[in-house]
């Protein structure tokens, strides 16, 4: 596991009601290197915010998760997944809707401080120093007074950062977010990518950050994965892969990107919608909606296959998308 | 009802089959099994008050001074009571009081209800206005309390207390059925509707009852144990069905004295009234699982 | 706008309420057949009795002034004199609210120590077989007349035990409580089913919220979750319902009260209306809408020290 934080093989996501059994996600397997941020991009339904609910072990009651998972948070020997195992323990997660996302019973303050009592075992004042201390780093002016105020009383940047300062609390080592922008203006989207930014660096965290938004992506990521219809389809370094696509969704995706509007989740660049997660189509999912679609494209095996240079494609006619780019 | 299809697990994973509708082909074979055990108890209950004359073993107004708070016997199944009648016949009999009055004192508000309701959700305004704020005032007052001053103005009886039940319970399916108008009218087939030049009154009947028949039908279940429970406490209390007419609260009452020597007196009458209720309870349980996905 | 600037808004708002329940009563009680001076001087007293009542009583003016005359004596805490005992309605009233007040206070206390554990069991082991046991529970619960449940904890457990009285309300302090236990138990009985319904579907609301993946993913989890998290949000929508429920319960202390003969304002209020005794009859109503209506208010009140966010709604 050198070098990587965490290593995530054929993980499965689904559902089962009614005697019936959907799989929104459906064998994702992807690494994450220490200090990189790794992008996941795909429309609403692709399975990307389930994907990395269950690497923090919050899927809802009625999810079963399967596959590898491993992780080396610490300098120790990596562990093996378990539902509750990693609560707290190296990973934090920040949600896309601040509001909702923190108690509103609670004071900022008090939340931020739960943390610290539970891993630390901080007392009372000690934690919420440590509170204040962390309300300061993630750039909220005057923390001491802000600190002793309920959510609802703060904007909504000032609340995404009360989520980061709570996702700070337990030191982590690797940072989930959940299109922790897509519920703000664009003016505060871009200072909290840039606090993000910042943090990963001066703490030498790892980020996975989801986001339908490859914008959003681009300014933060090292590195890109493409997901639809519940697989990852294209994987690569993001300025390779926004120069040279090597999957006809990747490319979809990108002409689609003009619209800044943060709230259009549909993507208006690609005709039909995303498939049923209970009716998935055979061969490639994305073939129905494809432009460059060949015979072959619903029976043959869609495997991820890696190239040399670092790249991934689970596209069997990459050739056709590079041949009309040059 | 009808819910667009989920492409975002994400967000509802739990959504797989939407509500279904009373008038969707089909609908009666797909209920919970509840339903069907619930309706079983309920139709027997019917059935021996439809036929209590034919089942009961002697008069259950006929007074035997001699033969007073006699133990079960063969001839007196469950014995007799304080003026020597027979409690079995008694317990048939009641059935023919409360049941029909429980019924109708849930079927009743839920008409009246429903009417009001669909009127104020449809022509607003001042009807809306009007019917609402009545049921402001009526939802002011501890719901039982004001059933025991109208039937203190009314006089005791079973006219009395059908109509203080109605008085009390019309306003939640008005409340109901409203808020489901006002939401089915905004959908597109009743502007085609209207432009196709159906009167009012007639969109009403065909687009918009259909819709909201379903909510009435999940509560209504329920609204019977609530008359049939509220009955039988108001005789219970001496202030419902007057005697000497078998019921069953009033039995429980009559019973209370003897508790050490005859306990089934008061006993058995309320296991008759929970059977009802429990069948009754789980028709509602049933139908608003269906209905209500 | 704070705290303090809720409370008092909510105050002026039940002042228009309390007008129409007046009214109301005053109302429906004038439209009841018989003749007031008639039951005052009975049967067999003459004409010329009969008109000196109704000129004291006032039973001549117009129905307007009667009404005004009514809310003035209302106002001074006047209710009248009842029919059969002479005495003045509010002393009748004074001498019985104390042990409806016991009674309310310890069935209350009842319900939340039944429904809380179980409704936040139901929620947290939903669609297990203890959620089922207590829903079977519940339905079960709300399938029994309160007056029977009475019934029945009177043979099963005070007449085998002899540890409760059969009926009364005791005169000491140890035997007040022995007496109110089961009439409380009672009205729990009948309530709490709606309570655990409601806490429970509050309870697994919050628990799929967001919130609570956040606490859960800094590694908050079990007792500290629940008490820090969960409950607090779930409980405004229970004390909502619970002032809701409270006109039925006050119904129940009216049954629970004759079962058990307890000498309360329920029981006064049956005895009352079996004796048609109509000035006793709206005393009583009045007391129980007024308690009702301060009954919502405390919950709003409750409701909003609960939930921070209600301050700047209000």
């Amino acid at each position: 596991m050198s070098g990587n934080i965490l290593e995530v093989k054929d993980l499965e996501v689904s559902f089962t009601a009614h005697g019936r059994t959907v799989t929104p996600v459906d064998g994702v397997s992807l690494t994450v290197r220490r200090g990189e941020a790794l992008g996941i991009a795909g429309e609403s339904g692709s399975g990307k915010s389930l994907a990395l609910k269950s690497i923090i072990g919050l899927l809802p009651p009625n999810a079963a998760a399967r596959g590898d998972l491993r992780y080396a948070l610490d300098e120790k020997e990596p562990i093996p997944y378990s539902p509750t195992g990693v609560h707290g323990h190296g990973i934090s997660i920040i949600f896309q809707e601040p509001m909702t996302a923190l108690n509103p019973t609670m004071r900022v303050g008090d939340l931020i401080a739960e943390g610290p009592r539970m891993h630390h075992g901080l007392d009372k004042n000690a934690a919420r120093t440590k509170a204040v201390e962390l309300m300061r780093r993630v750039g909220i002016p005057t923390p001491e007074r802000r600190a002793k105020m309920w959510p609802h009383q703060l904007s909504g940047g000032l609340r995404q950062r009360v989520m980061i300062a709570t996702a700070l609390s337990t030191e982590p080592r690797l940072l989930l977010c959940d299109e922790p922008t897509t519920a703000l203006d664009v003016s505060i989207q871009d200072q909290i990518l840039g606090l993000l930014q910042e943090l990963r660096t001066s703490l030498g965290m790892s980020i996975i950050f989801v986001s339908h938004d490859l914008a959003v992506l681009g300014e933060l990521c090292d590195r890109l994965a493409i997901m639809y219809a519940g697989r990852i389809v294209e994987t690569g370094p993001t300025d390779q892969v926004f120069a040279n696509p090597r999957h006809p969704y990747t490319e979809a995706l990108m002409t689609s990107v003009p619209s800044f509007d943060a709230s259009a989740e549909q993507l208006q660049g690609i005709a039909g919608r995303p498939p049923d997660p209970r009716n998935f189509p055979p061969g490639c999912r994305f073939a129905p909606r494809c432009g460059y679609v060949q015979g072959d494209c619903s029976s043959a095996v869609h495997e991820l296959r890696t190239s040399g240079d670092g790249r991934a494609t689970a596209c069997i006619h990459p050739e056709l998308i590079e041949g009309v780019k040059e | 009802m009808t819910l667009p299809p989920t492409s975002s697990l994400d967000a509802v994973p739990e959504v797989i089959e939407p509500g279904a509708a009373l008038t969707e082909p089909g609908i009666w074979k797909k209920m919970p099994k509840k339903v069907y055990v619930g309706a079983g108890i309920v139709a027997l209950y019917i059935l021996i008050a439809i036929f209590a004359p034919l089942l009961a073993p002697l008069d259950p107004l006929e007074i035997n001074p001699v033969n007073k708070l006699a133990s079960p016997s063969a001839e007196h199944w469950l014995g007799t009571d304080e003026l020597g009648r027979d409690v079995f016949s008694r317990l048939l009999y009641a059935a023919r009081v409360d049941i029909p009055i429980g019924f109708l004192g849930a079927l009743l508000p839920a008409i009246v209800g429903t009417i009001l309701g669909a009127l104020a959700g449809f022509f607003g305004r001042w009807v809306d206005t009007a019917i609402m704020r009545t049921a402001d005032v009526v939802q002011a007052f501890p719901a039982y309390i004001l059933v025991i001053v109208l039937v203190f103005a009314l006089g005791q009886g079973a006219g009395s207390i059908i109509i203080a039940f109605t008085v009390l319970a019309w306003v939640i399916y008005a409340r109901i059925i409203r808020s489901e108008v006002l939401r089915v009218k905004d959908l597109d087939y009743i502007h085609a509707a209207r432009v196709a030049g159906l009167s009012r009154l007639r969109i009403l009947r065909v687009h918009v009852f259909p819709n909201v028949i379903n909510q009435t039908l999940v509560y209504l279940p329920n609204d019977i144990v609530f008359a049939t429970l509220g009955l039988a406490a108001f005789s219970f209390l001496g202030l419902g069905i007057p005697p000497p007419t078998a019921e069953w609260g009033a039995m429980i009452a009559d019973g209370q004295p003897f508790i050490r020597t005859n306990w089934w007196l008061a006993t058995v009458p309320g296991l008759v009234i929970v059977g009802l209720g429990l069948g009754l309870s789980l028709v509602g349980e049933g139908l608003e699982e269906r209905l209500r996905a | 706008m704070g705290r303090f600037g809720f409370v008092v808004k909510r105050l002026l708002q039940t002042i228009p309420m309390l007008f129409g329940i007046v009214l109301v009563v005053f109302l429906v009680l004038q439209i009841t057949p018989g003749d007031p001076a008639r039951q005052i001087v009975g049967l067999r007293a003459s004409e010329a009795e009969l008109e000196e009542v109704r000129e004291e009583l006032g039973l001549d003016d117009p129905v307007l002034v009667q009404y005004v005359r009514y809310v003035g004596n209302v106002l001074q805490g006047d209710l009248g004199y009842s029919y059969k005992s002479r005495k003045p309605v509010a002393e009748i009233i004074g001498e019985r609210i104390g042990v409806t007040v016991w009674l309310m206070t310890a069935g209350l206390l009842m319900i939340i120590l039944i429904s809380v554990p179980l409704g936040v069991i139901g929620a947290l082991r939903k669609d297990r077989p203890v959620d089922h046991a207590i829903r079977g529970f519940g339905l079960l619960g709300l399938s029994m007349p309160s007056f029977w449940t009475g019934v029945i904890l009177l043979l099963l457990v005070a007449i085998p035990t002899g540890w409760f009285p059969a009926g009364g309300f005791g005169e000491t302090f140890p035997d007040k409580v022995r007496s109110i236990f089961l009439p409380a138990l009672t009205l729990a009985i009948a309530s709490s089913p709606f309570i655990i319904r409601g806490l429970r579907a509050s309870i697994i609301s919050v628990m799929e919220s967001d919130y609570i993946s956040t606490a859960r993913s800094i590694g908050v989890a079990g007792g500290r979750l629940v008490r820090r998290f969960v409950l607090r949000n779930s409980a405004g929508p229970a004390v909502t319902l619970l002032a809701i429920e409270m006109g039925y319960l006050l119904f129940g202390a009216v049954v629970i009260e004759t079962t058990f003969a307890l000498p309360g304002l329920g029981q006064g209020l049956v005895l009352a209306a079996r004796g048609r005794d109509l000035p006793s009859v709206q005393g009583y109503t009045l007391l129980f809408a007024l308690a009702v209506v301060v009954v919502y208010l405390v919950s709003d009140i409750i409701t909003a020290i609960l939930d921070p966010r209600v301050e700047i709604e209000a």
